[in-house]
């Protein structure tokens, strides 16, 4: 029986036959094989092994491989990447405005939630207003009780610059009265108290008013305080420019939110009509 | 055209410079296919499975070499259709007196020159060396069959089976070894300058 090759040899005959070894091992392999004969035998086995299994006869191709676009689920010669890039930005631009519309109704919820607040803040102030209205109106049934007209006139001065509180004066009442819980809300509040006070003009007009001195003061004096009445309720109204701002944020909102829906519908689809092709 | 700009056009979906590449490479890919799975309907399917899979997988390919890559797809194809064999043993049915088989199998051994009696003989050869190859290991098998029969180099070869070069190296000589062991018993069937030593490999 004839010893064995260790696998090393093997792969070194191996390796040396397909040209595959270094300069330094082919040299020593050389030089070995012209020493040891088992080594130049079993070289030659390989070698008529390689040989045989290389001059295996090519196969002709029973058919052609040729692909079609209905093996490849191909409707056209469009480009693989466009539906994929298409694909891609939308799922990111349906990703972005979903976000971006999330931050806008959590951010309309915080400021709905701020405005609750406010609500209160109104009732004392209508409160207050409605303690104004009393004296006001006392003053024109105090003033029909007397018959003079130069009296009444004197009164109807007097009582209409002592009586009669400015709507800004209650105003500014009010925002000293208010909780410390509506310190949020300051900036609006400032803006209200910033805004052109009527009672300058409210003034103006009771001095004009108490100059005519007509026999229709009472009246006139009932006029004046629905009018600083009515200014008042402006001035508890004013968020009304505020209102019509958030009008305006509606808009882009409504957008976005057609947006995300609409990217995100168009990704979806889109996402299966690749499946369906890659399938 | 040349094989970079086929593959550059067929990445941009045209399928008619990919099947430019079909032609180039589908006779050494059936025959790579039919070496491994020793089926020619089999080989016909996993050589199609490849090139589709090689299609639509395109924008995958990021190797030197265009071949090694194709033959990775086929050889994992071929991988799993032998799995799936041995979880499923199963008798072929084309047996010898086949008509339809047996011309088919007998092209590729038919040599004009040759007579009957030869025809016969080399066609017993080549049954007992693909009979010897069949009993290796498939990543045995894929790594000689790559080499000796696809004619590529270690790295290539490496490449393909997404090893190491000394791991292809080590493979090869175990293959070769086992198939020159396996054909000791068939040696009558060898011409007499092709008569193999005994030596085995310890």
């Amino acid at each position: 029986m004839k010893p064995q090759i260790p696998s090393e040899d093997y792969e070194l005959i191996s390796a040396y036959l397909d040209g595959e070894l270094n300069r330094k091992s082919e040299i020593e392999l050389k030089s070995r094989l012209a020493r040891d004969v088992e080594l130049s035998a079993a070289l030659k086995d390989i070698a008529q092994t390689r040989y045989l299994i290389r001059n295996m006869p090519d196969v002709k191709v029973p058919r052609s491989f040729i692909l079609t676009a209905k093996m490849v689920g191909k409707t056209g010669d469009k480009p693989n990447f466009f539906p994929r890039f298409m694909l891609r930005t939308l799922q990111l631009s349906a990703a972005l405005s979903s976000l971006l519309l999330i931050y806008f109704v959590l951010s309309d919820l915080l400021h709905f939630n701020q405005m609750g607040y406010q609500y209160p803040s109104a009732a004392p102030q209508m409160q207050a207003e409605m303690d104004i209205q009393p004296a006001q109106i006392a003053q024109p049934e105090s003033m029909a009780t007397q018959s003079r007209p130069g009296l009444l006139a004197e009164n109807a001065a007097t009582s209409m610059q002592t009586s009669i509180p400015s709507p800004t004066e209650v105003t500014l009442a009010f925002s000293a009265a208010e909780s410390p819980k509506l310190v949020p809300s300051e900036p609006k509040r400032m803006e209200k108290n910033t805004l052109p006070s009527p009672s300058p003009v409210m003034t103006e007009i009771t001095t004009e008013k108490s100059a005519v001195l007509t026999p229709t003061i009472s009246s006139q004096m009932a006029d004046e305080s629905l009018q600083s009445r009515l200014v008042t309720e402006d001035n508890i109204i004013e968020s009304k420019p505020e209102g019509q701002q958030n009008i305006k944020w509606q808009t882009p909102k409504i957008i976005l939110a057609f947006i995300a829906v609409l990217t995100t519908f168009l990704a979806l689809i889109l996402g299966r009509l690749l499946r369906d092709r890659n399938k | 055209m040349d094989e970079p700009t086929l593959i550059n056009e067929a990445l941009h979906g045209n399928l008619e410079s990919f099947n430019e590449l079909v032609l180039t490479h589908q006779e050494r890919m059936y025959n790579h296919a039919l070496r491994m799975l020793d089926d020619s309907s089999a080989a016909a399917d996993a050589t199609q499975d490849a090139f589709i899979q090689a299609y639509r997988k395109l924008n995958t390919f990021r190797g030197s070499s265009f071949k090694a890559w194709l033959f990775r797809i086929l050889t994992n194809r071929c991988y799993d259709e032998l799995r799936k064999r041995k979880r499923n043993p199963s008798v072929s049915l084309e047996i010898q007196g086949d008509d339809d088989q047996e011309i088919e199998d007998a092209q590729w051994m038919k040599d004009p020159a040759s007579g009957p009696e030869e025809v016969f003989e080399q066609r017993e050869l080549w049954n007992a060396v693909q009979s010897c190859l069949n009993k290796l290991n498939p990543e045995f098998k894929a790594v000689i069959l790559l080499i000796d029969i696809q004619e590529m180099d270690y790295c290539e070869a490496a490449e393909t089976m997404n090893c190491a070069v000394g791991t292809i190296k080590s493979r090869l000589a175990r293959a070769r070894s086992s198939v020159r062991t396996c054909l000791r018993s068939v040696k009558e069937l060898l011409p007499s300058f092709l008569r193999l030593g005994s030596e085995g490999i310890s």
